[in-house]
């Protein structure tokens, strides 16, 4: 039976090696200088990370990930607990199971399309700015200022992926005890109250999942800026995964940036599957 | 303290076509400052009664009334649960695991914004009157399943609600502990003096705690009234099942030496008194009837010369020890009757051997008669005694 057992781990293990013979490359390949110019690569230590780390096209690339990323953690958690706790308090199933498919129904589209569709709605003369003026409201400068620019594209980013964070968010809370539910509600506690007090107490797991896949995306992402903005390496949406374009020729530069967003991404990650498994030894 | 009322109560679960009637037509009052309990098997509908007094379901059809004010009725719920000053103990007690046990008997005071040095006094008051003061630093996952049951009752008294309601408030417990849960719940409610409605399958609950029962049976009101007549006189089999252990015989009606008997197989004869309406009851139809009689008002006798009082008991004839097991003290002894076909259930004090030949007799006024759709004749045995024929 155990023999049997580790032929299930096969198609796993085959992946896993050749991903981790990738990993290996690529970071082998950092600490070369291969690129287009030079026809046969040679060690150079950590010269190439130097190089990049010096590179302000590089640090702002960095700066405007990680700025996007934190925004879309925190303002897509927020987003999504409050969808989430509007969710749960929908009597009705039909009306939730609609406004649940309205919700995260833009994870179905793809970036390109949002980019689209958002540059359209974030026209100086139309789309947005349209309702503003109908109500009285100045309207705003959304993709046409430094400034704005980056808020503008969070915005579509959380609009995005909020949903996601919601799906973890409602799960969590739909599997807190009903009777503390109404215990809480004979008590006379608000639907605030028992959000604040009962459900996020109970939702641990729902924000590490959600914040670790928000801070992924984030690092991520590319379609949007591209598409609305263009690839110009000097704009306030210049990613990291811009940067790649940016350096297309420099491949060991390239592996750097990977090496480093792998870094990154494993400072969230890591920790994350540490606490699971921890918590799957002792039975939390 | 708060009187409360049901008029016609249904309750329909599913949609349009696919409706089923859980509860249907049921009115009863429980009246102030009573410990009212609510009996019946699982499914009977005793959660759904109870979650409708709280304000967590709204009749479909009927009134619901708290102190003679519409609460409740025909779909619509007109006091919303946070408004009818109700503290409610779950099956499940219901605490917040993440809160110390402190936080969760505080959390309708917090909720109702009182404050903190109130809040403080009021829950120690509670822990020290249910005695878990060294419990309120830790968390519920912390302590005993008595203690967790001891916060969850504070924390439903600790807002001074009009009304308690308990559902089955005791399942999660061992056995050892129920009794003095049961006498703890019996000390609060009568020295607070509120309502309280106890939701329980177990008769031991009922009998520990309430004065005034209702049994529901089907859905439907079986009976109400004392907890003792129900026990005493069962309107129906089910009822009789619900509040207690019973033993049901066939038996049908012959007239012997002049007056009216329920024979038991072909030998075992009991004489019954019946009313008029019973006589004709059992005359339009073949005269078969069923014979109730609790384990408790069985009486074995070993030696065939032993005198018995005759005034107090019925001779039901021989019979034969099947089984002994033994229980929380007493021997609970399965007989087989001569000449019927069924296992009766009583206890004893000693141990009877399988296959030991006795006598059995029935007590006379707690013989109950039921007709063949398990409704009480209203019967009683005769005063005299036939003799018992062999």
């Amino acid at each position: 039976m155990k023999s049997r057992s580790y032929l299930f781990f096969i198609p796993t293990g085959i992946f896993a090696v050749i991903l981790l013979y990738l990993v290996y490359w690529n970071v082998y390949n950092s600490f070369t200088n291969s690129s287009s110019f030079h026809t046969t690569a040679t060690f150079v230590g950590l010269a190439t990370y130097a190089t990049v780390f010096r590179d302000p096209v590089f640090l702002s690339s960095m700066r405007i990930s990680l700025i996007w990323a934190f925004s879309l953690i925190f303002f897509g958690n927020l987003i999504g607990i409050l969808l989430a706790a509007f969710l749960f308090n929908v009597a009705s199933d039909k009306i939730r199971l609609i406004f649940t498919t309205i919700f995260i129904y833009p994870l179905a589209i793809s970036a390109a399309a949002s980019a689209v569709i958002w540059t359209w709605l974030f026209n100086t003369n139309d789309g947005v700015n349209t309702i503003l003026r109908a109500i009285g409201l100045p309207p705003y400068s959304w993709l046409d200022r430094p400034s704005s620019i980056l808020p503008s594209m969070i915005l579509i980013s959380l609009w995005v992926y909020s949903g996601l964070s919601m799906i973890f968010y409602l799960a969590s809370f739909q599997n807190v005890n009903r009777e503390s539910i109404e215990s809480a509600r004979i008590d006379g506690a608000s639907p605030l109250r028992v959000l604040v007090r009962i459900l996020m107490p109970e939702a641990k797991n729902a924000f590490i999942v959600s914040t670790a896949l928000l801070f992924l995306f984030a690092l991520r992402i590319f379609s949007l800026p591209f598409v609305s903005t263009g690839l110009n390496p000097f704009t306030e949406t210049a990613v990291l995964n811009m940067y790649f374009y940016y350096i297309t020729e420099f491949f060991a530069n390239s592996s750097v940036v990977s090496v480093v967003l792998v870094i990154i991404a494993s400072i969230v990650v890591v920790p994350y599957a540490l606490y699971g498994l921890k918590r799957w030894i002792t039975h939390d | 303290m708060v009187k409360i009322e049901f008029r016609k109560v249904g309750k329909a679960f599913g949609k349009k076509n696919r409706k089923k009637d859980v509860i249907s037509d049921m009115s009863f009052e429980v009246s102030h400052g009573d410990m009212y309990g609510i009996i019946g098997a699982s499914g009977a509908g005793k959660t759904t009664v109870l979650r409708m007094i709280a304000g967590l379901e709204e009749p479909t059809s009927g009134s619901i009334l708290f102190d003679n004010k519409v609460v409740a009725e025909n779909g619509r719920i007109l006091v919303p649960a946070e408004e009818r000053n109700i503290g409610m103990v779950f099956q499940n007690w219901a605490l917040y695991p993440h809160m110390s046990n402190f936080e969760n008997i505080a959390f309708p005071l917090r909720a109702k914004r009182v404050p903190n040095d109130k809040i403080r006094e009021k829950v120690e008051y509670l822990a020290n009157l249910l005695d878990i003061t060294e419990t309120l630093r830790r968390r519920p996952g912390l302590i005993s399943g008595g203690q967790q049951q001891r916060v969850a009752v504070c924390r439903a008294l600790s807002k001074d609600p009009s009304l308690l309601l308990l559902d089955e408030p005791f399942s999660n417990l061992d056995a050892t502990i129920k009794d003095s849960a049961r006498s703890l719940v019996r000390t609060v409610q009568s020295e607070l003096g509120i309502t309280a409605i106890i939701v329980s399958h177990d008769p031991a609950d009922i009998f520990a705690l309430a004065s005034n029962t209702l049994c529901i049976t089907g859905g439907k009101s079986g009976q109400a009234g004392k907890t003792s007549d129900l026990y005493h006189a069962p309107n129906s089999i089910d009822v009789a099942r619900s509040i207690g252990e019973i033993n049901l015989l066939r038996a049908t009606v012959e007239v012997r030496n002049g007056r009216d008997a329920a024979v038991l197989g072909e030998e075992n004869i009991l004489p019954v008194t019946l009313s008029q309406a019973a006589r004709s009851s059992l005359d339009s139809g073949d005269r078969s009837l069923i014979v109730g009689i609790r384990p408790e008002d069985i009486r074995i006798v070993e030696d065939s010369q032993e005198q018995v009082d005759a005034r107090r008991w019925l001779a039901a004839g021989n019979a034969t020890v099947k089984i002994s097991s033994y229980s929380a003290g007493i021997f609970r002894i399965l007989l087989r009757l001569h000449g019927v076909e069924t296992d009766l259930a009583t206890t004893s004090e000693h141990f009877l051997p399988p296959g030991q030949e006795v006598s059995m007799f029935f007590r006379k006024d707690d013989v109950k008669l039921f007709d063949n759709s398990g409704y009480n004749l209203a019967a009683t045995p005769a005063a005299a005694a036939v003799p018992h024929q062999a």
